[in-house]
């Protein structure tokens, strides 16, 4: 067993993860609480969703810059369809989802298609997003949502808060998706080498497509999520989240070039991150330190890790 | 104390790693002015030999006697000092630094205090004098060709008064006319007295210039030979451990059916007017220059790069494949002739590259059937004797031939009809070139059909039954086994 | 030959003189803060519709938060020769230079409901330091003087933040059993305040009493965590702004109170101004405050 974790890509993330727990825990009394974990898996939760769905992408050696603009085009629809009174709630949440892969779709298409960079496709649908938000919701948040869309936002259910209920769900999904079926290791191989996935015939295309819809199918998903959370549709949700998943994605272990990562990986990041957040207002540190403060941590996990990985040969 | 010749004296090394012994019981000697071969398939434990010597690694057994005195156990710097170095693949010099300040790296406070530039290109200028070499002392190393550049990197072990020099594969990364440099600097250290144990996979070579060769087998030191008493078909057996009747296996296999009828194939641009036929149990070589289109043809019938005009039949029927994967669900099945860009995935295990076209033999739905595709690839790692610690590892990580043979176990998993490969044995060890013709033979026995691409025209000519020659993208003339000899296969290739 | 391109060329300096005069209507040039803030959207309704009845071409662009941009936008104002410009400042210092320009140009400058360094012609807009004092005053006659309270503020450095902080301090000053136990910045935004108080919940829990966020967008954050920790009973919480959004949970009974800040009037009122700068008259008072107005339940 200690080899096996020894051995696993994520283990120096882990490490990482367990010793800024151990810094706040001994800084404040109210970080080991299990409100204040509640509270951390909560607050993550949005980031996470995105950043399962964009590590299909980032593996496949692309990139996807447009997670917060759709994420906000996924909380103005399902606002506008979540009025009170108006549809049932389950149509909103599904014609959202729908709404989210056909948007991964435009990209992957885009990407497939025109052979731009991913990294400028998504920079443009990025933009585009963003207008569309705030052309459908007219520039202004929309309110008076449906309570039960309130519900998975702030409900309970068995025990757990629901954010946490849809964590767990993705986290699953996508660990299974990544590493049990075939659609996985095909992501892997061409993230790895590209043509020669294609010279042994896997359709490279079909695939790349795909991890783009993923990717939108998420975004929506995180999108509903936020706009549960906070009980509005904003058309300005989600400014900045695509670096934050991504960032997460690669703190987690996941290489840019592609090829290689894992769904726990990006998980490890994702909390990472959302405990040196959380520590750093519960010790009420100030806000252009907490973002010096953030950076500085990142780089040094990224560092430590890449000595972790080259002690282990 | 008798003064012998012997310079390094091994006796009854052994060596284990992970449970696995890498080196068993192993004698070698190395005598003065001697130049010493090293022969073995990849995995035999030569590097494990080097790496005793230079006290990289310790030995669980045995004694290394260097000039009568035992040196096992002492640190690398100690063994450093006592005269032994090691030339690496990979070099080791400053690029920004003049070739004098590199000889002298590290030592420049040597007895009598800190060396100027001066005297250190004096001295070095003086070495290089002694041993005929026309290299300038004063220019940045990053400006000599790499041929030059390994040539610095030895004299600078015969600089520090090295007596035993290891060279780990000394001639990889250079051309022809750089490898005569290599040898004339090698017979002068021979003449010094310096003693050079060296290992290599090229048989012209050995018996170029080596004095006597030893076989390195599956940790075993199988024998020492002198260079003028073997020859290169016994020494390769000695590799394998098996005899060869031929390097080139054949035998009789009757003729079928054809797989694959090439009509009048033409992509624009880079090839048309070809027409050939594959039948089952035979090969047909393509022969040419390089550049002359011959890959471009393979690929077209793959569905790499789909073709414009003309018409191909397989098993009979009309066919077109528009992408690799209908080609491999037809039965046909292809290897590129690199293996870094069309073959491997690098960050993949050794299972899942050969797993990787085929996987819908292991899928149910969507999921993947983990046991039976761990089954059929040991099964085919085992039919091809793939050497690896064990399948969950990366594919890198292994040498060159058995990379290719995980892609020909790849090729192999659901028995294709026809087999289109493009250099197949490009840049792997001898044992692992004999094993892939081995596989070529039983193939065609099979009743398999084989469109083979090679630039070696000694493998396309033993090899293949028919030859068609390709130059500039058109098709000169179809030879068959009789007819086909090099001279008249230049002689087609050539043809404005 | 000379004769006749002379005649010509006067003939035409004439002409766009005269084509010039044909304009029977004003050009007004407006930049806004950000068009994605909704406060600053509904100034800017106000504006259009003042217009229209005033016969007033505007035209309306959007600074998206940057200075560099708004200067430019005011540049582009004045070669297009506008009557006069109305501009909501992004910030005090750095979008000074536009006003610097307009004045130099020549064109009336009339500045909407922020500041900036430089003076411009006219000011229309209301005392964010005002708005914050209200709501401490509120704030602490609930604690009848005593008791912790939360301050949420906007984006550090920007006018708004700094004058409802200093307004906030003031009242900090005035009582000293009020007593904050921390400030932070939410960055305007809704979801982020909402992660802070989350945070903060879990760091001074039922010590908290009082919370003030500098807008109503974090305010409104900052309660959604509060009700999910089911602690907005007990915790009075006052935002500034008076957006639709805000008023509703007054009036549902969940946001404490909110202070209106009459964006309507802030609309109307620069209009006007700009238009009588622009008719070279002669006006009375060049700085109009328009006071906030507190809503609570009644």
């Amino acid at each position: 067993m200690k080899n096996l974790f020894l051995k696993s890509p994520t283990g120096g993330i882990f490490i990482a993860l367990v010793l800024v727990c151990l810094l706040f825990g001994s800084l404040t009394s109210r970080f080991f609480t299990p409100m204040n974990m509640s509270v951390i898996l909560n607050q993550v939760s949005v980031n996470a969703i995105l950043a399962f769905g964009v590590t299909f992408v980032i593996i496949a050696g692309g990139i996807d810059l447009s997670l917060g603009s759709l994420l906000a085009v996924s909380g103005v629809i399902v606002a506008l369809l979540s009025q009170e009174g108006s549809y049932a709630l389950w149509i909103g949440l599904l014609l959202t989802l729908l709404a989210g892969m056909a948007m991964g779709a435009f990209n992957g298409a885009l990407v497939v298609l025109t052979k731009v960079p991913p990294f400028i496709v998504t920079l443009g649908t990025m933009t585009i997003g963003r207008g569309v938000a705030l052309l459908l919701s007219k520039g202004r948040p929309i309110s008076d949502l449906n309570e039960s869309l309130n519900f998975l936002g702030s409900g309970d259910m068995m025990g757990l808060p629901v954010p946490i209920i849809f964590l767990i769900i993705s986290f699953v999904f996508c660990q299974l998706l990544l590493t049990k079926t075939v659609f996985g290791r095909y992501v892997k191989a061409i993230g790895g080498n590209e043509m020669a996935a294609f010279v042994a015939g896997v359709r490279v295309n079909r695939i790349k497509l795909w991890v783009y819809v993923i990717s939108g199918l998420f975004a929506a998903l995180a999108g509903i999520l936020l706009t549960a959370r906070i009980n509005t549709g904003q058309p300005n949700a989600g400014l900045g989240f695509e670096l934050d998943a991504i960032a997460a994605v690669i703190i987690g272990g996941t290489s840019t070039r592609g090829g290689k990562g894992t769904i726990t990986g990006t998980l490890l990041g994702v909390l990472f991150i959302g405990v040196i957040n959380n520590g750093l207002d519960l010790i009420n540190v100030s806000a252009y330190w907490q973002q010096v403060i953030m950076g500085g941590i990142i780089i040094l996990a990224v560092v430590l890790d890449g000595l972790y990985q080259k002690m282990k040969k | 104390m008798v003064l012998s010749d012997c310079l390094l004296d091994i006796k009854g090394l052994s060596f284990s790693y992970s449970g696995s012994s890498i080196l068993r019981s192993v004698n070698l000697r190395v005598e003065k002015a001697e130049i010493h071969a090293l022969v073995g398939e990849n995995g035999a434990g030569k590097s494990s030999l080097f790496k005793s010597i230079m006290g990289i690694i310790s030995p669980s057994d045995g004694e290394i006697i260097f000039f009568d005195q035992g040196i096992r156990g002492l640190s690398v710097r100690e063994i450093l000092g006592k005269g032994i170095s090691m030339i690496h693949q990979e070099l080791m010099l400053i690029p920004e630094l003049s070739v004098a300040e590199n000889i002298y790296l590290g030592r420049e406070n040597s007895a009598g205090g800190h060396m100027s530039l001066a005297a250190i290109q004096r001295s070095v200028q003086a070495l290089f004098d002694r041993f005929g070499l026309d290299i300038p002392v004063d220019v940045k190393v990053k400006e000599l060709s790499i041929a030059r550049q390994q040539i610095v990197e030895i004299m600078r072990s015969v600089s520090q008064e090295a007596k035993l020099i290891l060279m780990d594969e000394p001639t990889s990364s250079l051309t022809d006319g750089e490898i005569q440099f290599f040898t004339r600097l090698i017979r002068n250290l021979k003449e010094a007295g310096v003693g050079i144990l060296f290992t290599s996979h090229k048989m012209e070579e050995i018996f170029e210039f080596a004095d006597v060769v030893s076989v390195l087998r599956d940790g075993e030191m199988i024998g020492t030979y002198r260079t003028n008493e073997i020859d290169a078909h016994v020494l390769v057996e000695k590799m394998v451990g098996r005899e060869l009747k031929d390097f080139y296996p054949k035998s009789d296999v009757e003729v079928g059916e054809p797989i694959l009828d090439v009509e009048n194939l033409g992509l624009a641009g880079v090839f048309q007017g070809i027409n050939f036929q594959v039948r089952a149990g035979e090969v047909l070589g393509l022969a040419g220059l390089v550049g002359a289109g011959r890959t471009d043809i393979g690929q077209s019938i793959f569905g790499i790069r789909p073709y414009t005009s003309g018409e191909i039949r397989y098993l009979g029927k009309r066919f077109e494949a528009k992408h690799p994967s209908e080609a491999l669900e037809a039965g046909m099945a292809y290897l590129g002739e690199d293996r870094k860009e069309l073959g491997i995935i690098p960050e993949m295990n050794i299972r899942e590259n050969m797993t990787l076209g085929l996987l819908r033999m292991f899928q149910k739905m969507q999921a993947i059937l983990f046991q039976a595709e761990k089954k059929a690839t040991e099964d085919n790692s085992d039919a091809l004797r793939i050497r690896m610690s064990h399948a969950g590892q990366k594919i890198q990580e292994l040498s060159g031939g058995n990379q290719q043979k995980v892609l020909f176990g790849r090729m192999l998993l659901n028995m294709p009809n026809l087999l289109i490969l493009d250099e197949p044995t490009r840049g792997i060890d001898v044992v692992s070139k004999f094993d892939i013709y081995s596989l070529i033979l039983e193939l065609k026995k099979a009743g398999k059909g084989i469109l083979l691409i090679s630039s070696d025209m000694t493998e396309l000519l033993e090899m293949s039954d028919r030859v068609v020659v390709i130059s500039k993208g058109s098709q000169r003339g179809e030879l068959n086994k009789q007819e086909a000899s090099p001279a008249r296969v230049l002689q087609l290739a050539l043809h404005a | 030959m000379k004769i006749r391109v002379l005649i010509l060329f006067v003939a035409c300096l004439v002409g766009s003189a005269c084509s010039e005069k044909k304009k029977d209507h004003l050009v007004i040039g407006v930049s806004m803060l950000s068009m994605q803030n909704e406060f600053i959207q509904q100034v800017a309704d106000a504006l259009e519709k003042s217009a229209k009845t005033a016969n007033v071409e505007l035209i309306v662009v959007d600074a998206e938060r940057s200075s560099l941009k708004q200067v430019e936008q005011v540049e582009s104002f004045i070669s297009q020769q506008v009557d006069a410009i109305i501009l909501n400042p992004c910030e005090f210092e750095a979008s000074s230079p536009a006003v610097e320009k307009a004045q130099k140009a020549g064109i009336p400058i009339v500045n909407v409901n922020s500041s900036t360094k430089s003076k411009p012609d006219a000011f229309v807009g209301s005392d964010d330091a005002e708005s914050a004092n209200m709501a401490m005053e509120l704030i602490a006659k609930h604690l009848n003087g005593k008791g912790n309270v939360l301050m949420i503020q906007g984006y550090m450095g920007q006018a708004a933040q700094l004058d409802r902080e200093r307004g906030a301090k003031a009242v900090f000053a005035k009582y000293p059993g009020l007593k904050l136990l921390a400030s932070q910045t939410g960055e305007w935004d809704r979801a982020k305040s909402m992660s802070l108080m989350e945070n903060w919940i879990q760091s001074f829990g039922d010590q908290i009493q009082a919370v003030f966020a500098q807008n109503d967008e974090m305010g409104l954050g900052a309660l959604q965590a509060l009700m999910d920790a089911k602690k907005d009973a007990q915790v009075y919480v006052v935002s500034v702004d008076g957006i639709q959004d805000a008023r509703k949970s007054v009036e549902q009974g969940n946001l404490d109170a909110t202070l209106i800040q009459n964006a309507e009037k802030q609309g109307s009122e620069s209009l006007r101004m700009a238009v009588e700068l622009a008719q070279k008259k002669k006006i009375k008072e060049s700085n109009i405050l328009i006071p906030f107005e507190i809503f609570q339940k009644k």
